[in-house]
């Protein structure tokens, strides 16, 4: 029974930490994402657009 | 570019995911297209979602499967422009020589690139704007960034 939960609970843990490691990773791309977003729009704000 | 493309989810409106599976391994891919300022431009994002929390591109990923990535992304462009065929989507390189293998690229498949969207680029003029011109495969020029719409 001790087994079961002990299991149960590494199982939950490593679940939770890879939840976390996906999580921070969707983070930091969005980041990386919002940095090149800005540097995109700064560059169409200064953009003669072809007619 | 006759590799078979990896097989994607587009998991929300403007979101598609693939895995890429090649000698590094598997590495989590994640495209993303933003509304910019400019109605109707949307820009291209692309990175990896590696397990260790770091991000790269294309450029760096070097999982030896280049082309299969590639024929993802132009998959994933397909099916994104048929949902939108009226939006221009916009990308560049985070760095000036990541824009260099971007216009490479676009040279190196332009004749099948062309068949499916219009192509245009930026170049930088002397007073710091930037002109949309049609993208030239031959040019010696640098584009600043790129856009593509589909045809209809």
């Amino acid at each position: 029974m001790n087994n079961t939960k002990n299991v149960s609970r590494n199982t939950l843990k490593k679940n939770s930490d890879a939840t976390l490691i996906v999580t921070k990773s969707v983070e930091r791309t969005e980041v990386i994402f919002k940095k090149k977003l800005e540097k995109v729009n700064e560059i169409l704000s200064k953009t003669v657009f072809k007619k | 570019m006759s590799a078979e493309p990896y097989k994607y989810n587009q998991t929300d409106t403007i979101r598609y995911t693939f895995i890429s599976n090649g000698k590094k391994g598997a590495i989590n891919k994640l495209v993303e297209f933003s509304e910019t300022s400019q109605k109707g431009i949307f820009n291209f994002g692309f990175g990896d979602l590696n397990f260790d929390g770091t991000i790269d591109d294309i450029a760096n990923s070097n999982n030896g499967d280049l082309v299969g990535v590639l024929s993802t992304i132009v998959h994933i462009l397909i099916d994104f422009t048929n949902q939108h065929k009226e939006y221009n989507i916009v990308f560049t390189g985070s760095t000036l020589q990541r824009t260099k293998i971007y216009q490479q690229i676009l040279k190196r498949h332009y004749t099948n690139f062309s068949k499916v969207f219009f192509i245009t680029g930026l170049t930088q003029m002397n007073d710091e704007r930037y002109f949309e011109e049609d993208f030239d495969p031959n040019t010696l020029n640098t584009y600043i960034a790129f856009f593509i719409k589909r045809k209809s």
